[in-house]
């Protein structure tokens, strides 16, 4: 019983007196004292902070007053140390041409005395410090900032703002003016600033929302995010995934390696990729993109579009005016283009539908597939299957050894094949002056026309059959242009293999 | 004002025993050693293959977890007497602590104890970089010379921002942000190379 109640006491007492010692100052503890200074500022002024090394957060208020507090938080430091310190330092506003400057004046010791024995410092260390400003100021105050190792936070300042920080996040929220930035590997953050802003930035992920004015903006290996850009907006990227939504002016953008996804631009949009996948969305003028190897997908492009591309799959939706792409190697797709359409292609496999206005294609060794071109079609292909569905201007076609099938035409047909069979049917319209002129070599070919088709035929073949439902030519070509009778459709078949001309 | 026993047993000037008893009672110094504890198990933790942005953010999210899930460890005290003895101490000790020490906060500046033990994994930590590296330039050399070109000037950028740091925390070594930004851009160096060579 005895020892129950001496625990409780003695825990009783040693820890009322740890307690009652925990009051008393020690001589080696971590200290920090705050300084404060303010001065009468007139709307317009520079504020400049020069040289530091501090968390800096700036507000703009109502008021013609600058306020700053600096708090200062110190390593381990004997009394002695400390109080000789915090003597030394001081805070002041000095009046520059343009504005004033904060000053922090603090001992630049290297080293302070750590432990003392029979008088004598011994195990002498270094100190460490880290500063706060927390500022008020006018809100039309401009703003000059050389900082590192420090965040910055500003916001309701309104200014033509000049900043560098380095290691240290920025953020700056409803400001404006104009912003002239520069940070390296800490965030960066605009929010809601009415005006211009310039950025330059290394290693730094960036986020910019609702800003009026122009933006150009410069970083590399980390992301930009950016949402309702007012001006025009131009990113210098390198190796950084940027994505964002509406820019109202153009939008120019170059990156290399990571993504690259950009919605709703009111003018003209110009992307220069390097491995980059691209996805573009809602472009109201003219677009053009550059790429190599990464995937490129765009849709709803009111203007003219241009992609050049490097072994990149290509798919394109929509685009109000005229389409142009190069590639090479892989799928291209394209649907709904309301002018002309133009691929210049190696080896890719290519599926266009819906266009509405002439077609030109070149390719090679891979399939071409077509549905439903309202104007002319040209196609120069190279080993390539080609398949054709309903168009509504002329055909012209040359190809090689792959087959070439054909449906649905309104126009005239000229086919020009080697070692190509070639097939046309469901044919819905061949004007009285129109054509249907087919060559290959050791290949079929096989025309299926309308029933009761009158037209002016001539069939060769040289070592294969020649079968025809309707009355047709077998002259040499001299002869052809004197038996043509006017007003009739031309139909010229020509091949080394069979050739059947049938009627649907 | 603060208790200032965590400090006097960072200098030996009270004993472990001594201390680990006072822990009993004082939460202030409990959580200065558990933040101590978690910022030291995180820089030990930077060994290990782990794939994330940036350590930082963790180590603080995780003295955050500490400052709100202090508690009182009741289970040990069996004796009735003795729990309803405690009972009172802490109310008493927290009453004096609310009245009179402000809420600790993320320091701007580490402690001295904390501090040698985070530059010493720094140092391991580095020398782990090192052997990364040199298996990372070999695999350097079978890269398209593009991306090659693109990583060096990366682990350049990274090599450059971690001498910034060290020539700033050789006159503010125990300043958190800048040893902030030390371990990120190791972190990212190590991600760096990894990515290399995958």
């Amino acid at each position: 019983m005895k020892m129950n109640l001496i625990k409780p006491i003695a825990i009783l007492l040693i820890s009322f007196n740890l307690v009652l010692a925990s009051n008393k100052q020690d001589s080696q503890i971590q200290l920090s004292k705050t300084f404060r200074q303010s001065v009468h500022s007139t709307p317009g002024n520079v504020l400049h902070i020069p040289d530091s090394q501090a968390d800096i957060s700036i507000k703009g208020i109502k008021g013609n007053t600058i306020k700053v507090e600096a708090a200062i938080d110190i390593s381990e430091m004997d009394e002695e140390n400390r109080d000789a310190f915090f003597a030394q330092t001081k805070l002041s506003l000095v009046p520059v041409a343009d504005g004033f400057k904060i000053n922090l004046d603090y001992p630049k010791m290297k080293t302070q005395s750590s432990f003392r024995f029979l008088g004598l410092k011994l195990f002498a260390k270094k100190y460490s410090i880290a500063i706060h400003y927390t500022i008020s100021v006018p809100d039309s105050t401009a703003l000059q900032i050389e900082n590192e190792y420090g965040d910055i936070s500003i916001e309701n300042v309104s200014g033509v703002h000049k900043i560098r920080n380095q290691s240290g996040k920025i953020a700056l929220r409803n400001c404006s003016g104009a912003l002239d930035l520069y940070n390296s590997y800490a965030a960066i953050a605009v929010n809601h600033f009415n005006g211009t802003v310039n950025l330059r930035s290394s290693s730094c992920p960036v986020e910019m929302n609702d800003i009026s004015g122009n933006v150009i903006a410069e970083t590399n290996y980390k992301p930009i995010e950016f949402f309702n850009i007012g001006g025009n907006l131009t990113i210098n990227a390198e190796s950084s995934a940027i994505s964002g939504t509406k820019v109202d002016g153009n939008c120019t953008i170059s990156n290399s390696y990571k993504s690259i996804d950009i919605r709703e631009v009111g003018g003209k949009l110009e992307i220069k990729g390097e491995s980059s996948k691209i996805t573009a969305f809602d472009i109201q003028k003219n677009a053009s993109i550059l790429n190599t190897y990464k995937e490129v997908t765009v849709k709803d492009v009111k203007g003219n579009l241009e992609i050049k591309a490097e072994s990149c799959p290509v798919h394109v939706q929509n685009t109000n005016g005229s389409l142009s792409i190069r590639n090479t190697y892989e799928a291209v797709e394209v649907q709904n283009v309301g002018a002309a359409l133009k691929i210049q292609a190696e080896s890719c496999p290519i599926e266009v539908s819906n266009i509405k206005d002439s077609v030109q294609i070149q390719n090679t060794y891979k399939k071409i597939e077509l549905k439903n071109i309202s104007g002319n079609l040209k196609i120069d292909g190279e080993s390539c299957a080609v398949r054709i569905d309903s168009v509504g201007g002329d055909l012209d076609i040359s190809n090689t050894y792959k087959s070439i099938d054909i449906e649905n035409t309104f126009g005239s047909i000229r086919v020009n094949g080697e070692s190509s069979s070639v097939e046309i049917s469901s044919i819905q319209q061949l004007p009285p002056t129109g054509y249907i002129k087919v060559f290959t070599t050791y290949k079929k070919i096989m025309l299926k026309v309308p029933a009761k088709t009158e037209a002016n035929v001539f069939l060769k073949s040289e070592y294969g059959k020649v079968k025809s439902d309707l009355p047709a030519y077998f002259d040499n070509e001299q002869e052809i242009e004197k038996r043509l009778k006017k007003g009739k459709p031309l139909i010229r078949l020509e091949s080394s293999g069979d050739i059947y001309l049938r009627e649907e | 004002m603060k208790c200032n026993q965590y400090e006097q047993f960072e200098l030996g000037k009270i004993s472990p025993g001594e201390f680990k008893r006072h822990l009993e009672t004082c939460i202030f110094c409990r959580e200065m050693q558990q933040q101590d504890e978690q910022l030291l198990s995180t820089a030990a933790a930077l060994n290990q293959n782990r794939n994330i942005p940036d350590l930082w953010p963790e180590i603080e999210q995780r003295l955050k977890e500490v400052q709100k899930s202090s508690t009182v460890p009741f289970s040990v005290l069996q004796s009735p007497f003795l729990r309803i003895a405690a009972l009172f101490l802490i109310g008493l000790s927290l009453t004096l602590y609310f009245y009179s020490k402000p809420k600790p906060q993320a320091r701007p500046i580490l402690s001295a104890s904390a501090l040698q033990d985070v530059e010493k994994k720094e140092t391991e930590y580095i020398s782990s970089i090192v052997r990364l590296e040199k298996v990372a330039s070999v695999r350097m050399d079978d890269l398209d010379l593009n991306l090659a070109l693109l990583y060096r000037d990366k682990l350049e950028i990274i090599d450059s921002q971690i001498e910034k740091c060290r020539e700033a925390l050789k006159d503010n070594p125990a300043n958190s942000h800048i040893r902030r930004y030390l371990l990120a851009a190791l972190n990212e160096k190590k991600n760096t190379l990894k990515e290399i060579l995958k």
